[in-house]
């Protein structure tokens, strides 16, 4: 929080109820913030949750947000003196020094707003930050390094004699940042970035090993009105994975909130370092692997992997055993478990491929059309499945518009998820097959929540294309 | 030289401690996944590797794979050295060895892998080895440690 800050010196602007978490713009949707360009290959580039279905056609698209919005976030961001908010999807602008004001970080709960430069502090700061990335490919293998904005980061004003933290504020998703504050003319201070978001609507904190969030700090400045220091995290300090991973989170929070419809998720804490050996899994909190031998932070799909195990734990259900598995057929609430995590990355990437590099490259394969294991023909509604068949069936019927390969092509990834809290959560599920949520109960709720209209193109994926028994007979009714 | 011997058991170590439980009730609410830890998707494969040496700044490398379920196919890798084995069972070993060597007072991670399946469904798993002298270890970067106003504690790293 910037120290100083008149509330009641905001622009009248931000006056009217600034609601936080009601930016569709900052939705998981843009699937390229960090310069990747999914290839078309292994699945096309779909639409991502909360961003617009190409179908026109497709049930709850979702509202259409503002391409500028997705560069803002729901904390705002300051163009210069110029306050840009993009409140219930809406890009409104407002100049702050019209009104003789200035635009900075005010606090968590309002963001950016325009504020009394007497009040807010005496100088102030601003600038960009951003960390380096090596984009994933389709195959495992990742990209060069690129600069990529740091978004929702909390970043502060340090003073570097002890120090002490003058100010602090998140960056807006384009990774830019304004702080105001107060120290000795011509004192030493440095902009610092902590792998963290404290946001109601976005709460990620991404952790060393142990319980110390990552921070990166650049030069030192001195003190004056007004001083531009941007700042890039880098791969040489072995922290910017951690920035990696926590713009992945966000994206999973955006999608949450713009899809699932809860803007207050459960905080979400994922630990990894550089050299840690302990696994990538979930148990309540994210771990990720570190080692020279498998290095999962800039692995995207194998951190959103990871956070759909979040997100069936928080929103949704999830009976799985737990234990390994590798695509082969398994317990179908395991099966279940990874087909459903697996889904929730591609569609969060906007794009049907999971790849995990390593340090012999790594290995990827195509979540749309790379089924190893097939149902066995005739067989049992329970039986052993594989993860990859339901992450194919999922995306099959989440992904739609020109080109789409599948008979569901009016689907959307935001319905194809909703299944989770509007119908997994909380409802008695068949008896049928395997106990426990698995695919039959997916699909049992897709009808719940859809209707039948479906019926035709869901008969074309699930078990023509993919050869699973399910036998259309569930409590949304019988198809015909 | 006694030969050093460095193993890693590697992909499927933190799964095999889980032990399924009984699936809950058709009719009961969850337990949360956190119950169960989820480990990632990984190949169907164990690795162990070794190294030995064989003096005048030789050394060997070998790896050693499990085929975890029955496998179309399984390739093993130490560097530049590969080798195809086929199709393999549940349960099937194979193993690979190379010669590393290196400079005097030297040392260098080699990289070991496997790989399973063919074309589409191709899964690895890599393992690095040191041979000859341990890596340096760089100093840590400077960090120091910041609290937030909410009282987080934040290790700065500042090149």
């Amino acid at each position: 929080m910037t120290r100083g800050v008149a509330l009641a010196a905001l622009a009248l602007a931000l006056a009217s109820a600034v609601t936080l978490g009601a930016c569709g713009g900052a939705s998981g949707g843009g699937d390229d913030d960090d310069g990747t360009a999914p290839d078309a290959d292994p699945g096309a580039p779909d639409a991502a949750p909360g961003t617009p279905d190409a179908d026109p056609g497709a049930p709850d698209a979702g509202p259409v947000v503002p391409a500028a919005c997705e560069t803002i976030g729901p904390q705002g961001r300051c163009a210069g003196d110029v306050l840009d908010r993009c409140d219930g999807g809406e890009l409104t602008s407002t100049d702050c020094a019209a009104g003789g004001q200035t635009c900075a970080y005010v606090d968590d709960a309002t963001g950016y707003g325009c504020v009394d430069a007497a009040s807010a502090g005496a100088f102030l700061a601003r600038g960009v930050v951003r960390y380096e990335d090596r984009p994933p490919a389709p195959t495992g293998a990742l990209g060069a390094l690129t600069p990529v904005p740091a978004r929702g980061a909390q970043v502060s004003i340090v003073r570097d004699s002890d120090s002490m933290v003058l100010a602090t504020g998140l960056t807006s998703d384009d990774g830019s940042f304004a702080l105001r504050y107060d120290a000795a003319a011509g004192a030493q201070v440095h902009v610092s970035v902590a792998s963290r978001s404290p946001l109601a609507i976005r709460p990620v904190t991404v952790n060393r090993t142990q319980s110390a969030v990552h921070g990166f700090g650049g030069a030192a400045f001195a003190a004056a009105a007004e001083v531009t220091a941007d700042l890039l995290v880098t791969d040489a300090s072995g922290t910017s994975e951690a920035f990696n991973i926590l713009d992945q989170l966000i994206r999973v929070m955006d999608m949450i909130r713009d899809d699932l419809g809860d803007a207050t998720p459960s905080p979400l804490v994922a630990r990894w370092s550089r050299g840690s050996n302990q696994g990538t899994y979930y148990d309540g909190s994210i771990r990720l692997l570190g080692a020279s031998s498998d290095d999962d932070g800039y692995d995207d799909t194998v951190i959103l992997h990871e956070a759909g195990h979040y997100v069936e734990d928080t929103q949704g259900r999830s009976d799985s055993p737990g234990g390994g598995h590798d695509g082969s057929p398994t317990d179908p609430n395991l099966a279940w478990s990874e087909g459903f995590s697996t889904y929730l990355a591609m569609a969060v990437n906007g794009a049907a491929f999971y790849a995990d590099s390593n340090a012999s490259g790594g290995w990827g394969y195509d979540g749309e059309g790379s089924t190893e294991s097939t149902p066995t023909p005739g067989g049992a509604i329970g039986q052993d499945v594989s993860e990859d068949m339901i992450a194919a069936i999922l995306w099959d019927v989440g992904d739609g518009g020109a080109g789409d390969d599948d008979p569901m092509t009016g689907g959307n990834h935001a319905a194809a998820l909703r299944v989770q809290p509007d119908y997994l959560r909380a409802s008695s599920l068949r008896n049928v097959g395997e106990a426990g949520v698995d695919l039959v109960d997916w699909l049992d709720g897709w009808f719940v929540e859809q209707g039948l209209a479906s019926c035709a193109a869901m008969r074309g994926v699930v078990t023509q294309q993919r050869g699973f028994p399910y036998d259309f007979a569930g409590p949304g009714g019988a198809c015909p | 030289m006694s030969p050093r011997t460095l193993t890693l058991a590697l992909a499927l170590a933190l799964a095999g401690a889980c032990a399924p439980e009984p699936a809950a009730p058709a009719s009961a609410p969850s337990a949360p996944a956190a119950a169960h830890p989820v480990g990632k998707p990984a190949a169907p494969v164990e690795l162990v590797t070794s190294t030995r040496a064989l003096g005048g700044g030789a050394h060997e490398v070998i790896v050693t794979a499990r085929a975890t379920r029955a496998v179309p196919a399984l390739e093993l890798a130490i560097d530049g050295t590969r080798e195809a084995f086929g199709p393999q069972p549940a349960g099937a070993t194979v193993r690979l060895a190379a010669r590393v060597t290196v400079d005097d007072g030297r040392g260098v991670d080699v990289v070991a892998s496997a790989a399973t399946g063919v074309a589409r469904h191709r899964r690895t798993a890599a393992a690095v080895v040191r041979v000859g002298a341990p890596a340096a270890v760089a100093a840590p970067p400077p960090t120091r440690t910041l609290t937030l106003p909410d009282g987080t504690e934040v290790l700065e790293v500042r090149p």
